[in-house]
C-alpha cells in the first residue's frame, strides 16, 4: 500500500479487499466498507533514460560530411574544367603559331626566295670550284676567287612564291564576295606583308594565349565556348 | 433479442463494408494491371519503334576529315602540304545594331553594325563595301571570306560580331611555287586533283576519313552520357620524289632565261642519276604554279620534258654508233672516206656544214656530227637490228613515272619504215621522243651500258613516319661494258674537240653529244629547230646525265646551242653532289 494510502485509512483497520485471504475472527465492529477505493492513478517517474544523442549527432555528422564531400568534389570538377578550357585554349594557340611559323619557314626555305635574299645581301654565284684532297693534303680544280660582278645571280624567271596569305583569299574587284576562291594574294598586298609579318614575330608573341576583353567579359576566365558535333 | 438483431446488423454491415473494400481493390488492381500491361508493352515490346525513333532523331555522325598526305623533294623538303585554314560565314538575318555589356563602364551600350562592319573589313584586308555587300541581306548563309588564316578567324572571333562564324576548313598549300610545280600537281576549287603526283597518287595521298557519333539533344547541346562512338580517321600517306628541288629551281631558272634570250616556244631540262635511275630535276621554261594553276595557259600545266615528244636528231647518232660497235661493224677508230653527199638506195643524205670528200675516223664522224658517215655506218645494221637497238635504249618506251600525260613517243615498228626512214632513224629524224627518253637513254652508256627505269617517286611515308621505299626495278642490258666505254671515249671527244665545246664543264672530264633537229610543223613539213644538248659527267666514273633542250629557237641555228645552259646546270648538279673536280686527262680520240 502506497503511503498516502496508508494516511488514508485508519491505522487499526485490518481488512484486506480484493483477495481470498481468509476473514479473520476478531474484531467485528465495523462493517465491511461499501466499496473498495481504486489507488488513484499517478505518474510514475521513469527510470533513467536510455542516451539517444550521440546517435543522432553522429548521423547529423554524416550528413553533413557527405554534402561536404559532393560540395568539394563538384568545386574541384568545375576547376578543373576552366583548366581544361584555358589549356586547350593554350593548345590551339601554340598549335596555330607553330603551323604559322613553319610556314613562313618554309616560305623563307623556297630556293626562289633565298636566292633573292642572298642577292640582296650581296652574295654572288662563284664561279669555279674546287675540291681540297684531304689526304694528299691539296687543292684540286682551278677556284677563284668571286668578284663582285663576277658569276652574275640567276635573273629571277621563277617567280618568288608569297608568304602564306595574311589577306583572306576574297579579292576586293570581286563582284560578290562569295565567288570561288583565288588562292594569291594581291601584289601591292604582298610587298607590305613580309616586312611587318617579320617584325610581328620576334615581337610580343612568347605569352601563349592572351583572352581578349570581350572574352573576359569583366572577369578573369572566359566563358568555354561551345562548338558544335563536338 | 434486440441485441441479437444488432449484432447481426453490426455483422452485416462490416461484411458489406469489407467487401466494398474488397471490390475497390479489386477494381484497382484491374487498373494496376491495364497500366503495368501498357508499360510493358510501351517500353519492353515497343511495336511502334519509338525509342529508336527517338535516338535517331538525336544521333549525329559527322565525319572526321583525314589529313592529306605531303609531298616530298629527296631531302624532305615539303613540296605541297595541308594547312588549316578558315571560311567566315554570316547569318544575314541576324546582323543588326545590338546591346553589348561594357565592362569597364559596367553597363548595356549600345552598338551601332557600321562601326563593326568597318572593324571586320580592316580585320579581313577588304574594302567596306565588299564586306558590307557580303553581311547586310537576308540570307541564312553567306561566305564572307575564303581561306583565311588562323591568325584572321581569332581576331573576327575575337570581334563578336553578331551572326558571324568561322567553320574550319584545309587548304592546300605549296611553299615552293612554281619550283616542281607541274609535277607536284594541283587541285581544283572543289579539292579534286587535277595534274601531276597529287592526281596519279590520290588514293594514298586521301586516306580514309573517319567518324564520329554522337547523340545531341533538342538545344543543339551534346548529350556526354549518351552514344560516343568515333572510328579515328586514318591520315594519308607522304610521297617523297627524288627530285632535288635546289637543283630543280636552278635548271628552271637557267632553262627559263635560256628560253628567253633565244625567243624559242619552250624548252626543257632533264638531270639523272645513272647509276640508280633517279630523276633530280625535271625542269621546263614555262611551270604552272600550283598555288595558282589558272594563271598558266592550258596545255601548258604539265611537265614538258616528260609528255612534250619531238624528234630528237643527232643525239640519236649515239645509239647508232653504240649498236654498230656492239655489232662490231666498226670501231672508234676506223677510218671512212666521206663524201659531201652520199646515197644510199636512192636516198641522198648531206651534212649540215657542206664539206668536200674527207678522211674521218668513227669517232671523228660523231664529233663532227656528220649525217653522211652515220648513215655509211649505220646502214650495214639490219632494219631490225636498228628498231631493236632503239628499243633496248628506251625510245618507245612509256616512263611510268607517276606523273599523267606521259607518252611512249613515235617509234614505227621497222616493216612500217619507208625507204628514207630507214636511214633518218640513224641520226634522229622520224621518230618522236621525249626528253626523258633521251636522258634515260644517256644514262644507259653512262651506267656500263644498263639502262635504269627513271624513277621520280622515291618512297611512301606512312603518318607515324614508316617509310616504305619503293624499289627499284632490275636495269636492262642494252649493251656490253666494253662497248659502253668506247662510246664514253667518243662522247669525250666530242666534247673536247667537237660541237660539244660550247657547253664544257671546266675541270670536269664529260662527255656529250649536240643535236639539231627539224621541228615537225602541225600542217606536215617541218618548221623550226630542235636544238638540244647532252652530257654525262664525271668521266672517270659516269654517274649523272642532263639533257637540255630547246624548241624552235628564233636565230640562226648553228650559231645557237644549248651548250650553255646545260654547262650551268651540270656544273651546278656536280657541285652540288661533292663531285671532285677530274685530276685525270680526258680521252681524245683521233678524228680523221
Amino acid at each position: 500500500m502506497s503511503a498516502t494510502a496508508r494516511q488514508a485509512r485508519p491505522a487499526t483497520e485490518t481488512y484486506v479487499h480484493g483477495s481470498t485471504a481468509q476473514v479473520l475472527e476478531g474484531n467485528h465492529a465495523q462493517p465491511k466498507p461499501a466499496q473498495t477505493r481504486r489507488t488513484p492513478l499517478a505518474l510514475v517517474p521513469s527510470g533513467p533514460a536510455r542516451r539517444r544523442v550521440p546517435f543522432a549527432v553522429f548521423c547529423f555528422a554524416v550528413l553533413v560530411a557527405a554534402l561536404g564531400s559532393v560540395l568539394m568534389l563538384n568545386i574541384s570538377v568545375s576547376g578543373g574544367q576552366y583548366e581544361i578550357v584555358q589549356l586547350r585554349g593554350e593548345q590551339v594557340a601554340l598549335a596555330q603559331q607553330n603551323e604559322k611559323l613553319t610556314q613562313e619557314l618554309e616560305n623563307r626555305q623556297a630556293p626562289q626566295n633565298l636566292a633573292a635574299e642572298a642577292a640582296e645581301l650581296g652574295m654572288v654565284v662563284s664561279p669555279s670550284v674546287g675540291s681540297i684532297d684531304l689526304e694528299e693534303m691539296k687543292v684540286n680544280g682551278k677556284p677563284q676567287a668571286a668578284q663582285e660582278k663576277d658569276g652574275s645571280a640567276p635573273k629571277q624567271q621563277v617567280e618568288r612564291p608569297e608568304l602564306p596569305a595574311e589577306v583572306p583569299a576574297i579579292r576586293p574587284e570581286a563582284k560578290t564576295p562569295a565567288e570561288p576562291v583565288q588562292k594569291e594574294k594581291p601584289a601591292a598586298a604582298q610587298d607590305n606583308e613580309p616586312a611587318p609579318a617579320a617584325e610581328k614575330k620576334p615581337a610580343g608573341e612568347q605569352k601563349a594565349v592572351e583572352f581578349s576583353e570581350a572574352e573576359l567579359n569583366g572577369g578573369t576566365i572566359p566563358a568555354p565556348k561551345q562548338k558544335t558535333g563536338q | 433479442m434486440a441485441a441479437g438483431k444488432a449484432n447481426v446488423q453490426d455483422s452485416q454491415r462490416a461484411h458489406a463494408t469489407a467487401r466494398r473494400l474488397r471490390a475497390g481493390l479489386a477494381i484497382v488492381m484491374v487498373l494496376l494491371v491495364i497500366l503495368g500491361a501498357r508499360l510493358f508493352q510501351l517500353q519492353g515490346l515497343d511495336t511502334a519503334g519509338m525509342a529508336q525513333a527517338a535516338v535517331d532523331k538525336r544521333l549525329r555522325t559527322s565525319e572526321i576529315p583525314a589529313l592529306r598526305g605531303e609531298i616530298l623533294d629527296a631531302n624532305n623538303t615539303v613540296l605541297a602540304r595541308s594547312v588549316q585554314r578558315f571560311d567566315i560565314v554570316v547569318d544575314q538575318r541576324l546582323v543588326e545594331d545590338f546591346e553589348r555589356f561594357n565592362p569597364k563602364t559596367k553597363r548595356l551600350e549600345q552598338v551601332k553594325i557600321d562601326g563593326e562592319i568597318k572593324k571586320l573589313a580592316g580585320i579581313l584586308g577588304q574594302d567596306v563595301e565588299t564586306v558590307t555587300k557580303a553581311v547586310v541581306g537576308d540570307l541564312p548563309f553567306n561566305y564572307v571570306a575564303k581561306s583565311v588564316t588562323p591568325d584572321i578567324q581569332e581576331k573576327v572571333e575575337n570581334l563578336a560580331f553578331p551572326g558571324l562564324q568561322s567553320r574550319e576548313t584545309t587548304t592546300r598549300s605549296y611553299p615552293m611555287g612554281q619550283v616542281a610545280g607541274s609535277i607536284v600537281g594541283f587541285l581544283g576549287s572543289d579539292g579534286s586533283p587535277l595534274e601531276g603526283i597529287e592526281a596519279t597518287q590520290q588514293d594514298l595521298l586521301a586516306g580514309t576519313s573517319g567518324e564520329r557519333t554522337f547523340e545531341i539533344g533538342a538545344d543543339g547541346i551534346r548529350i556526354p552520357v549518351a552514344t560516343n562512338e568515333e572510328t579515328p580517321a586514318e591520315d594519308g600517306q607522304s610521297v617523297r620524289l627524288t627530285l632535288n628541288s635546289d637543283l630543280q629551281w636552278y635548271a628552271q631558272e637557267a632553262i627559263a632565261a635560256q628560253v628567253k634570250e633565244y625567243g624559242a616556244e619552250y624548252g626543257t631540262i632533264v638531270a639523272m642519276n645513272a647509276k640508280t635511275g633517279d630523276i633530280i630535276a625535271l625542269a621546263d621554261s614555262e611551270t604552272v604554279d600550283p598555288n595558282d594553276p589558272g594563271a598558266t595557259k592550258d596545255g601548258m600545266r604539265q611537265s614538258l620534258a616528260a609528255t612534250r615528244a619531238f624528234e630528237p636528231g643527232s643525239t640519236t647518232k649515239m645509239i647508232t654508233m653504240a649498236a654498230a660497235i656492239e655489232e662490231g661493224i666498226t670501231t672508234p677508230t676506223t677510218k671512212y672516206k666521206i663524201p659531201p653527199k652520199y646515197t644510199v638506195n636512192n636516198q641522198t643524205f648531206t651534212d649540215a656544214l657542206p664539206h668536200g670528200t674527207e678522211t674521218r675516223t668513227t669517232a671523228g664522224i660523231f664529233a663532227k656530227s656528220l649525217n653522211t658517215g652515220t648513215v655509211m655506218i649505220g646502214e650495214q645494221l639490219t632494219r631490225q637490228q636498228r628498231y631493236d637497238y632503239l628499243r633496248r635504249f628506251g625510245i618507245g618506251e612509256q616512263y611510268d613515272i607517276g606523273i599523267p600525260g606521259t607518252t611512249p613517243g613515235l617509234l614505227a615498228a621497222p616493216e612500217q619504215w619507208d625507204g628514207r626512214q630507214e636511214f633518218t632513224v640513224l641520226f634522229g629524224q622520224g621518230l618522236a621522243q621525249t626528253a626523258l627518253h633521251t636522258a634515260a637513254a644517256y644514262a644507259t652508256i653512262a651506267n656500263g651500258g644498263v639502262r635504269m627505269e627513271p624513277r621520280l617517286i622515291d618512297a611512301y611515308i606512312d603518318p607515324d613516319g614508316t617509310e616504305h621505299e619503293v624499289p627499284r626495278a632490275e636495269g636492262s642490258r642494252a649493251v656490253s661494258n666494253e662497248t659502253a666505254d668506247q662510246v664514253q671515249d667518243m662522247l669525250e671527244t666530242m666534247a673536247n674537240q667537237g660541237g660539244g665545246l660550247p657547253g664544257k664543264v671546266e675541270d670536269y672530264r664529260m662527255g656529250a653529244k649536240t643535236g639539231t633537229a627539224e621541228a615537225p610543223s602541225d600542217d606536215g613539213g617541218f618548221s623550226g629547230y630542235t636544238i638540244s644538248y647532252a652530257g654525262i659527267a664525271p668521266m672517270e666514273d659516269p654517274e649523272y646525265v642532263v639533257v637540255a633542250t630547246i624548241q624552235r629557237p628564233k636565230g640562226g641555228v648553228f650559231s645557237l646551242t644549248a651548250g650553255p645552259v646545260f654547262k650551268k646546270v651540270m656544273g651546278q648538279v656536280l657541285s652540288t653532289y661533292n663531285v671532285p673536280p677530274s685530276d685525270t686527262k680526258p680521252v681524245k680520240l683521233p678524228l680523221e
